[in-house]
C-alpha cells in the first residue's frame, strides 16, 4: 500500500470515526464486508457458525488482510 | 392597537418560532426524524421558543462582535417601528435596514441549523442517549435493531464490542393460519410517524426456513420486505466484532479521543473570542479541522503501529 493510500485511509477513518452521523441500521464496515463477495462469504459463514450456543467466537481474516473476531 | 398585536406576532413567530424550528429540524435526523412532527403541540411550540430564543442570544452576540451591532443601536429604530405602526402609519425603513434585517435572519436560521447538527453529533458520538435514559431518542427500535441497546443499563456486561449488524429470525403468519420463519439482516425499518409503532422491516440475504428440509434456505432476491403486523415473533441477534481489549489501547485510546475531541471544540469555540476579523476566524478554522484531521489520524495510526510491535 502506498504512503499516500495509507494517509488517506488513516484521514477516511478519522472523519469516517468523528464526523460521520452513522445512522444506518447497519454499520458501515459490515457494509464494506458485505460489499466484498470473498468477505461476504466469510462473514455469513462466520455468522451461520455463530448460531450454534456452543460457539463463542470465530475469527475470520478479510481481503485486506485484517484479522476480525466474531461473538 | 391591533396592528402592534399582530406585528408583535409575526415578529414572534419569525425571531424566535422559526429558528427554533430549524434547530429541531436538523436535530431530530436520521431514524429520529418523525420525532420532529410527534407530540403536544404546545410541548413543540415552547421547545422551539426556547431553542429559538438561545439561537437569537447567540446569533445577536455575534452581530455584536463583528457588526458593532449593540442595544442600543438597534433600540431606538425598532421603538420608531413600532410606534409608527401603532398610530397605522407606514415606518420608515431604508434599504440599509432591510438588508440588516434579511442578514440577521438569514444568518439566525443558519446558526440554528448548524448547532442543531452539533447537539445531534454531540449526543450519539458520546453515546448520552443510550446511556443516559433522559437523552434517548423517541425511537426505542433504533436502539435495539443498530445494537445500541447493548450500551443501556439493563444491558450492560452482557457482551462488549462493536456491534457490525443485526440478524433477525421473523416468525410471521401467512394468511392461511400457518406460520413461517425468515431470517436475515436488518438493512432499515419504517415507524409510524403518530405512535413510533414498527410498520414495515427491510431484510437483505434473506433466508427461509424449510420445513421439509429442516434448514433454512436463501430467499432468491435483494430485499425481504415483511410487513410488521404479520409479524408473531421476532428474535434479535448481534454480529459484535470483539474490539482488542489490550487495556493500554483502551487507555490511550479514550486518551487521545478526549483530547481530540477537547481540541475539536477549542478549535471552533475559541477563535471567536479572537479580536480579529469574521473572514480570518472562519480561515482559521478551516484550516485549523484540516491540522487536526491528519495530527488524529497520524497519533491513530502510530497508536495502531505501536500495539502491532508491543508483546
Amino acid at each position: 500500500m502506498t504512503v499516500i493510500q495509507q494517509i488517506k485511509n488513516a484521514v477516511g477513518n478519522v472523519i469516517e470515526t468523528y464526523f460521520s452521523s452513522d445512522l444506518d441500521v447497519m454499520s458501515q464496515e459490515a457494509k464494506r464486508i458485505l460489499s466484498n463477495p470473498e468477505d461476504k462469504k466469510k462473514y455469513m459463514d462466520a455468522v451461520e457458525k455463530l448460531k450454534n450456543p456452543e460457539q463463542k467466537e470465530v475469527t475470520i481474516t478479510l481481503s485486506n488482510h485484517e484479522e476480525i473476531t466474531l461473538i | 392597537m391591533e396592528a402592534e398585536v399582530t406585528i408583535s406576532s409575526i415578529v414572534f413567530i419569525v425571531m424566535l418560532i422559526v429558528p427554533g424550528v430549524f434547530f429541531k429540524r436538523f436535530y431530530f435526523r436520521g431514524q429520529f426524524t418523525k420525532q420532529f412532527t410527534s407530540g403536544l403541540f404546545a410541548d413543540r411550540l415552547i421547545t422551539s421558543i426556547f431553542w429559538g430564543l438561545i439561537v437569537q442570544l447567540i446569533t445577536f452576540l455575534l452581530f455584536n462582535k463583528f457588526l458593532n451591532l449593540s442595544y442600543d443601536t438597534i433600540k431606538k429604530p425598532v421603538s420608531s417601528v413600532f410606534k409608527k405602526i401603532g398610530s397605522n402609519t407606514l415606518p420608515d425603513l431604508t434599504s440599509e435596514n432591510l438588508t440588516y434585517l434579511l442578514v440577521y435572519i438569514f444568518t439566525s436560521i443558519v446558526i440554528s441549523a448548524i448547532f442543531g447538527c452539533l447537539a445531534h453529533w454531540f449526543i450519539r458520538f458520546l453515546k448520552i442517549d443510550s446511556k443516559f435514559e433522559v437523552f434517548r431518542f423517541a425511537n426505542n427500535w433504533n436502539y435495539y435493531f443498530r445494537g445500541d441497546s447493548m450500551d443501556f443499563g439493563e444491558f450492560k456486561g452482557r457482551k462488549t464490542g462493536k456491534v457490525l449488524s443485526t440478524l433477525i429470525d421473523v416468525v410471521m403468519e401467512d394468511g392461511s393460519g400457518n406460520t413461517k420463519m425468515f431470517s436475515g439482516f436488518i438493512t432499515q425499518y419504517q415507524i409510524s410517524a403518530d405512535s413510533g409503532a414498527l410498520e414495515v422491516l427491510y431484510l437483505t440475504d434473506a433466508q427461509r426456513y424449510s420445513k421439509s428440509a429442516g434448514a433454512f434456505k436463501p430467499v432468491d432476491g435483494d430485499c425481504l420486505i415483511i410487513p410488521y403486523n404479520k409479524v408473531v415473533d421476532m428474535n434479535i441477534r448481534y454480529n459484535i466484532r470483539v474490539v482488542n481489549n489490550n487495556f493500554y489501547k483502551q487507555f490511550i485510546g479514550a486518551g487521545i479521543a478526549i483530547v481530540s475531541i477537547a481540541s475539536l471544540l477549542l478549535i471552533l469555540i475559541y477563535p471567536w473570542f479572537l479580536d480579529i476579523s469574521f473572514w480570518r476566524i472562519s480561515v482559521g478554522i478551516i484550516t485549523s479541522i484540516g491540522a487536526w484531521v491528519l495530527i488524529v489520524a497520524l497519533l491513530n495510526h502510530l497508536l495502531k503501529y505501536l500495539l502491532q510491535i508491543m508483546p
